[in-house]
């Protein structure tokens, strides 16, 4: 329960980090010093790195977590 | 564990949405104010650090030491805005008397429009002279004449007895009773003879019926990288009332070819009888090789830079009261004689000053390429000298020994906060020079040879239009251009 908790949070922390980094790097395309001036995206950036290393680590150690979670995703898209 | 997983999923995407919004409101400033802080404790993303390095200290304990003249930061901001304060916390450990702050606005001459954060002259004055405020417009009378400025205004004294800084009198224009315009005039083989590097600003008187006629005659050194466009302004009791325009020679490079002579002819009928300026904007790699002219006077505005044509012996006029003089080539070190006084001319890059006591002083100077700066005119014969603007109260002024009576100043002194001055200037920063998102701010100290000028804080108040008069000013120009 608590293994299959981390799992979700770190995936989604996965997918809000990528999204910042997206979202960011457009802002500051469109209007420079605009996220620079306030927010380090290097620091999002090692967030990022850190948990996706996370991501791997949970998903090498307990294969079965990743394929139930992926596969309850699935079944949750066909429900 | 579908329910959590949405939860999560919701929190950190309104996580991430109010962080977007929050930066968004950042940038455009709906309010139309917004203040930024540097403390010199930390690096600030908007108000960046002091240069150049050569004549700031490394920042310490939270303050930071200007330690020449001028020192320079830029301000980036994420958008425009009409007005900006600068507030400056400081310690005056120097004997300089004057420090001004000043916001770029115009890169082309490096123009800067400078404001007073303190005027140690005008502060001791203070004391001993009678004081009318209206404003921070102050009326100084060495003995009480005048019961408001508007009195004052009214019932002007001579020319040579008011000082004004920070302001204008713009109703005291020079009248064919001035002195000066009746004697003397131009030796035009001196000026057939001139070569002046970069751009200028001279003053020429027009008698009644008489013509503007002037021809320019232009070469481009093509040293620097950039397009060289020439442009002449002609300004009326300070209006510009017409232009000439000649582009770059085609060369764009900086391989040091000198374009072929360019003339530019200037010709203006049906003026009025008056004082006109005449202002050249170029960079420096436009030299002036050639001036033809019928006008009598013709008077150089603050500086001029002598270009290396190899002239020898040449004497200047000038009745500035302080002269500083620069040059840029090693072969043209030398002593200038300015009346009795001399000028050491020994380092390249390195500004020499001197203080002038006559009303009028010749400059003695052997070799040409040098830059010659001072708080009047310059001319190359005396009888071509011609300066309708009044004394400013600047770091030469001496009210006793110029018989200065009056002082109209647009002026605030610096408080006293726990040992600290704090100091404010307002700039209008609609028309100021804006470059990657940043103005480009100058403070100045002039005579800061000794000593240092510690920087506590600067602060910076910003105001412009809010984001709904804005979106109202748009949606006025489409309905105007609809109907």
């Amino acid at each position: 329960m608590r293994k299959q908790i981390i799992t979700i949070i770190t995936t989604e922390l996965f997918y809000i980090l990528t999204g910042a980094l997206v979202i960011f790097c457009a802002m500051e395309l469109l209007w420079e010093r605009m996220v620079l001036s306030y927010v380090n995206i290097n620091w999002v950036l090692i967030f990022w790195l850190i948990d996706v290393m996370v991501l791997l680590v949970i998903n090498n150690a307990n294969p079965r977590i990743n394929a139930n979670s992926s596969n309850s995703n699935d079944a949750n898209n066909l429900q | 564990m579908k329910k959590f997983k949405i939860k999560i999923r919701l929190i950190f995407w309104s996580i991430l949405a109010i962080i977007v919004a929050w930066l968004f409101y950042l940038a455009i400033v709906p309010g139309g104010d917004i203040t930024y802080v540097y403390d010199f404790i930390k690096p600030s993303e908007f108000i960046l650090k002091l240069t150049p390095a050569e004549r700031v200290a490394d920042p310490e304990n939270g303050t930071q030491k200007i330690i020449g003249d001028p020192a320079y930061f830029s301000l980036r901001t994420p958008r425009t805005f009409d007005t900006t304060k600068v507030t400056i916390k400081y310690k005056n450990n120097s004997a300089a008397s004057i420090i001004e702050a000043g916001v770029l606005t115009d890169k082309t001459v490096w123009h800067y429009d400078l404001k007073p954060l303190e005027n140690d002259i005008l502060d001791n004055l203070l004391k001993s002279w009678s004081v009318i405020r209206e404003g921070n417009l102050m009326l100084l009378q060495r003995e009480k004449k005048f019961s408001s400025i508007a009195d004052f205004q009214e019932k002007l004294p001579q020319r040579d007895e008011i000082a004004l800084y920070n302001t204008d009198l713009k109703n005291l224009e020079l009248s064919s009773g001035y002195p000066e315009l009746s004697s003397g005039s131009v030796n035009n083989k001196e000026l057939s003879s001139l070569s002046l590097r970069g751009p200028w600003q001279f003053y020429t008187y027009l008698n009644k019926g008489e013509e503007l006629n002037f021809n320019f005659d232009f070469a481009d050194l093509n040293i620097n990288q950039d397009s060289d466009p020439i442009d002449i302004n002609l300004y009326y009791q300070g209006q510009l009332i017409s232009s000439r325009h000649l582009d770059d020679d085609g060369d764009k490079t900086d391989g040091g070819k000198i374009s072929a002579p360019r003339i530019l002819e200037f010709k203006e009928a049906n003026l009025p009888e008056g004082v006109y300026k005449v202002e050249l904007r170029c960079n420096d790699d436009i030299v002036t090789k050639d001036i033809e002219t019928q006008q009598t006077k013709i008077a150089f505005i603050n500086r001029v830079w002598l270009a290396d044509a190899e002239k020898k012996d040449l004497t200047i006029y000038t009745d500035s009261r302080a002269i500083n003089a620069q040059t840029i080539n090693p072969g043209r070190l030398q002593k200038i004689y300015a009346g009795e006084s001399v000028l050491d001319l020994s380092e390249t890059y390195k500004q020499f000053g001197l203080k002038l006591s006559d009303k009028i002083t010749p400059l003695k100077i052997a070799k040409d390429d040098i830059i010659l700066s001072g708080n009047g005119v310059f001319s190359f014969n005396q009888g071509g000298l011609i300066n309708p603007d009044f004394r400013e109260v600047d770091g030469s002024f001496d009210a006793d020994a110029e018989g200065i009576n009056f002082i109209l100043a647009r002026y605030t002194p610096p408080q006293e906060i726990d040992g600290w001055k704090v100091a404010s200037a307002e700039f209008d920063t609609k028309h100021a020079y804006r470059e990657f998102y940043k103005y480009s701010f100058l403070l100045s100290i002039p005579g800061l040879n000794e000593g240092n000028i510690e920087i506590d804080e600067i602060k910076v108040e910003l105001e412009g239009r809010s984001l709904w008069e804005k979106i109202s000013e748009k949606l006025k120009f489409k309905n105007q251009n609809a109907k």
